[in-house]
């Protein structure tokens, strides 16, 4: 299977340390599942929402779910904070990834908030560390961090 | 004697970490020695640093006598909370701890005590001692990390 989404997997420096969990206002009342990928809308009282196929800056990967219509505007929810120094884990959007070169690519982007992109290497803002294993369904899966952090970045 | 070209030495965020050894592929026919600092390739190998290397991708934790490009090899991924330790190569060195933050390489496994305004981006942590052969043992971090920069 794939991964649920972006996974904490460890830390580049080596330590033992593991995300930071903090409750965010979500914005809308839209479906939020365990491993989306999210960044803070300045425009929406700071609340969060899912990024897109176009992702620089991220505050949190969710570590809780909400159906679609259930809670309000603003409900706070899990949240894991990323930084710079993590690495994580998720499945790409297919088997290869030629483009994506490890260390080397830095604007790697997302294709949607669960998912990274295994063709965009120009619009986002992921480094990959590890490319070279694939999920259950044959789609890469991929080791990245992320370079713009909003607890970190200027 | 000198340094086996850069030795991990402490964490500077004051945890027990130790760097993370990957499985890296390295440019094709490259000899490295363990303990030598590389940098990255546009094809994304790591290679052999210039005197001049601003970018560090990791140190060599094992040698490679001539790579292929279908191997990997051990190496520890720079981070830049890592403090290494290398010996320069002169007895004395005018670079300030904490200030000086351009340092440059003679080679892979020697820091150059000259180049302290150079356009290198170790930052001195210490400069206090000598090794057996008389050189400054200097204890730096690396500013510039292929994994994390942008």
């Amino acid at each position: 299977m794939s991964s649920r989404g972006f996974e904490f997997a460890y830390m580049l420096d080596g330590s033992n340390a593991t995300p930071v969990i903090r409750d965010f206002p979500v914005h809308g009342t839209g479906a939020y599942a365990v491993g989306d990928l999210v960044v803070i809308n300045g425009s929406a009282d700071g609340e969060v929402t899912r990024v897109t196929s176009t992702t620089t800056e991220v505050t949190g990967v969710m570590q809780e779910t909400r159906a679609a219509s259930v809670g309000a505007d603003a409900d706070k929810m899990k949240l894991a904070i990323i930084t710079r120094g993590q690495v994580w884990r998720c499945s790409m959007d297919a088997s290869t990834c030629a483009t994506v070169i490890p260390g080397y690519v830095k604007s790697l982007d997302t294709a949607d908030h669960n998912t990274i992109s295994a063709t965009d290497v120009t619009g986002g803002a992921m480094t990959a560390v590890d490319v070279s294993t694939l999920d259950d369904d044959g789609n890469v899966m991929a080791y990245v961090v992320f370079l713009d952090t909003t607890f970190g970045n200027t | 004697m000198a340094t086996k070209g850069f030795e991990f030495a402490y964490d500077l965020g004051g945890g027990q970490a130790t760097p993370v050894i990957l499985d890296w592929p390295i440019a094709p026919y490259l000899a490295l020695s363990q303990g030598d600092a590389v940098t990255i390739t546009s094809l994304g190998y790591g290679t052999a640093v210039g005197t001049a290397t601003q970018e560090v991708l990791g140190v060599m934790q094992e040698a490679v006598t001539s790579a292929t490009s279908s191997a990997k090899y051990k190496m520890a991924v720079a981070s830049r909370n890592h403090v290494y330790r290398c010996s320069m190569d002169a007895a004395t060195t005018t670079a300030i701890v904490g200030s000086t933050k351009s340092l440059q390489f003679v080679d892979g496994n020697t820091i150059d005590t000259h180049f302290t305004a150079g356009t290198g981006s170790m930052c001195l942590v210490d400069g206090s001692q000598l090794d057996d052969d008389g050189n400054v043992l200097a204890y730096i971090t690396f500013l510039d990390t292929s994994l994390g920069n942008t």
